[in-house]
């Protein structure tokens, strides 16, 4: 499944969603990775959702170790993020996303 | 790590932190429980691991839905069955799961286990075991499923007891159809029956006889067998019914259809088309002699059988008609039989005749016979010739027998073996016998004695047949005559062969006493050759007796004849009642009658019937 609501030329930002099969997790994953780029990306964006259990491979070029995890393919650097997605701006951080006006305070390293 | 014044995006990280800054917040999600899966390298290959709190939603759903589920390791051991398969089995989840599925499935494990490893996708019906010995049946879906890259199967359990239970209602609902139909079809045949069958014997009536016959015609003619069709008609019925009633006659009747269908072969067809009468159809003869055979064989078992109140025989007289190659009609072939039926009859029955050409012909001859007699009558053209009688002992005429004849157109007559036979049958003998009776009485009385004679008045003597007694007012109708002529009763003569009066019926020996009474003398004619005995010597009223022509024309050359006159004379001597010897030829036969003291003779010896006119002179002058 890919989302991309911008024009073929506007695309700023590629995704990947990585889920184990049709879980709640997987669907809470699909749900707030959605919102998340609709909100933080401004619509600049391609989200590709891969099920590992159709396609384990799916995995190999992000290395993704666990599911549900979100990957940053572009612009480069590659960033991931595992687990819970519901928190925008934790997600901003891990993936090196615009935190669009929000100042937060600077995750722990 | 610090954020950057560039409110767009984050400073960059350098890889290496990043890498750790992942790792670590894998290592968290995991311990915060936010994963489901793991992703494993195994080589080149990537295996996918999830936890088991993963499928928490999807199992709920299989755990709560209507069907029972159940999951199988290849060797069929249960690893999960869902709420409802538990509930099916009536078992508690323990008893279940590691258990071999076979072991709650009716049957065993070899079908079962043969059908799901027929593949995903199969479906089949069985029986599960609950607790309690009950059975369930069940319909059964299987799939696979790829769980962790092992194959497991996926069995789904459907509850048909409902469809079951539905499909009993059908079934019960069938089967009360099928007995309804059952009832109507029974209640068809049952009405066919009648329409087809005789309800006193049970056996086929006339319409199926006749289309039965119809068939073995059509089949013979392409098997070019022979067709024997066979026409029963009781002899003795009519009295039996009479005297005995008509539950009597039913007995007969049935005892009859039950000696006739033990008789034939199971291929043949016994039916009854009238009141005694019967018909049998042969469909497959070899020949014209079989059906003669066949026919014979009949009247054997008829006769041989008694009637079961009396033991009474009762005879039958039957026809046979044979078609060859499925010739004729079915209506034909039954005419034949009857009219040879008829043929039996009238040769005194108890015997079965066949129809052939010249029966034919001959029934055809009576039939004219029939219309010439008629026509006879009404144009009264029936004549009496004289035949005289003589004494013996002096050699003048004692008396005349009157024999009828029919005056043709031409001018000749018919002598009486034109005719008499089917004025037996027909009933004709009635107006024809009274006709008679008339003219010779008439006749009779312009007779007078020839002066030598002696005086003694002339006698005429008139043919009588049992069927003159019939009616029940034969004396009335001789008085009537005689006081019609005036002719004296003594003068009258009437002659009865042995048959008339042989079971001396009350009714025939009533009329006789009366006849007797008016003064008219009866006498046996045809003595010897019939049925009559010494009791019928002793109970009839009789003044005469005439010896047969039979036994005269033996007199001098056959022995037993010579014996057999000898001896009729000496009774008849003894009884008081005159003897008179028929069909006198020769004069050695009048030497003989006269030593053996006979009393009166006729026959060509004498004289030939004469008409009236010439009655006079042999009065007169005997030409002997």
């Amino acid at each position: 499944m890919t989302r991309a609501p911008a024009a073929a030329g506007r695309v700023r930002y590629e995704l990947t969603l990585f889920v184990s099969g049709a879980s709640e997790r997987s669907a809470r994953a699909v749900a707030d990775a959605t919102a998340f780029c609709d909100l933080r990306l401004g619509g600049l964006y391609r989200l590709t959702v891969v099920d590992l259990y159709d396609d384990p491979t799916g995995a190999f070029g992000a290395s993704v170790l666990v599911a549900p995890a979100l990957v940053r393919d572009r612009p480069l650097p590659v960033r991931k993020i595992a687990g819970d997605l519901s928190d925008a701006d934790a997600v901003a951080a891990m993936l090196e996303l615009p935190v669009a006006g929000h100042p937060q305070p600077a995750p722990a390293p | 790590m610090q954020v950057d014044e560039a409110h767009d995006a984050p400073p960059a990280r350098s890889d290496l932190l990043a890498r750790l800054v992942e790792a670590e917040d894998t290592l968290r999600a995991i311990g915060a429980g936010e994963v489901d899966a793991f992703v494993v390298s195994d080589g080149p290959s990537r295996r996918v691991f999830s936890l088991s709190t993963a499928d928490r939603p999807y199992r709920t759903f299989v755990e709560n839905m209507r069907d029972g589920a159940a999951t199988l390791s290849p060797d069929g051991l249960v690893l999960y069955a869902n709420r409802r398969l538990i509930e099916l089995l009536g078992r508690p989840r323990e008893q279940i799961v590691g258990a071999q599925l076979a072991t709650f499935v009716a049957g065993g494990a070899t079908l079962e286990l043969a059908e799901i490893q027929a593949g995903p996708g199969a479906t089949f019906e069985c029986e599960l075991l609950a607790a309690g010995g009950a059975g369930v049946p069940v319909q059964v879906g299987v799939t696979t499923l790829l769980v962790d890259d092992d194959r497991m199967t996926c069995l789904t359990f459907t509850d048909l007891s409902a469809h079951k239970a539905k499909d009993c209602e059908i079934a019960r609902l069938g089967r009360v159809q099928a007995d309804r139909m059952a009832q109507l079809e029974r209640a068809q045949a049952a009405l066919t029956e009648q329409a087809t069958h005789d309800a006193l014997t049970g056996l086929p009536n006339r319409a199926l006889v006749v289309d039965r016959i119809e068939q073995a015609l059509s089949h013979a003619q392409r098997s070019g067998r022979c067709t024997a069709v066979f026409f029963v008609d009781l002899d003795r019925f009519k009295q039996v019914n009479d005297t005995r009633g008509h539950a009597a006659g039913d007995t007969v009747l049935r005892n009859a259809a039950a000696t006739l269908l033990a008789a034939v072969r199971p291929m043949d067809t016994v039916a009854r088309i009238g009141g005694d009468e019967f018909a049998v159809l042969a469909p497959d003869v070899d020949s014209r002699l079989h059906a003669v055979e066949l026919g014979a064989r009949l009247v054997g078992e008829m006769c041989r059988r008694g009637d079961g109140d009396t033991g009474e025989r009762m005879a039958a007289s039957i026809g046979v008609s044979v078609s060859l190659g499925g010739r004729g009609t079915a209506e034909a072939l039954l005419d034949e039989a009857d009219r040879a039926m008829y043929q039996a009859k009238s040769r005194g029955g108890g015997r079965a005749e066949v129809f052939d050409v010249a029966l034919g012909r001959q029934l055809r001859e009576r039939s004219t016979a029939r219309r010439l007699l008629q026509a006879a009558l009404d144009e009264e053209r029936i004549a009496v010739h004289y035949q005289p009688i003589v004494d013996l002992a002096t050699g003048t005429v004692a008396g005349f027998e009157a024999l009828a004849r029919i005056a043709q157109r031409n001018g000749s007559y018919l002598p009486p073996a034109a005719f008499i036979p089917v004025a037996e049958d027909s009933g004709l003998v009635l107006p024809l016998g009274e006709s008679v009776l008339g003219m010779a009485c008439h006749e009779a009385g312009g007779w007078h004695p020839a002066p030598h004679a002696g005086g003694r008045p002339l006698s005429v003597a008139v043919n009588l047949s049992s069927r003159q007694f019939e009616p029940g007012d034969l004396a009335k109708i001789v008085r009537e005559r005689l006081e019609l002529t005036g002719l004296a009763a003594q003068r009258l003569h009437l002659e009865l062969t042995e048959t008339a009066v042989m079971d001396l019926h009350p009714r025939v020996l009533q009329q006789l006493g009366r006849i007797r009474e008016l003064g008219v003398e009866i006498g046996l004619d045809d003595f010897g050759t019939g049925y009559a005995s010494l009791t019928h010597l002793r109970r009839l009223p009789l003044s005469f007796v005439k010896i047969d022509r039979s036994f005269v024309q033996g007199l001098g050359t056959e022995q037993g004849d010579d014996r057999i006159v000898s001896a009729v004379v000496d009774l008849a001597a003894n009884l008081g009642l005159r003897s008179v010897a028929e069909g006198v030829e020769t004069d050695e036969q009048l030497h003989r009658l006269r030593e053996l003291g006979c009393d009166q003779a006729q026959g060509y010896l004498f004289a030939r019937p004469l008409v009236p006119q010439g009655v006079a002179e042999v009065i007169l002058h005997p030409a002997w």
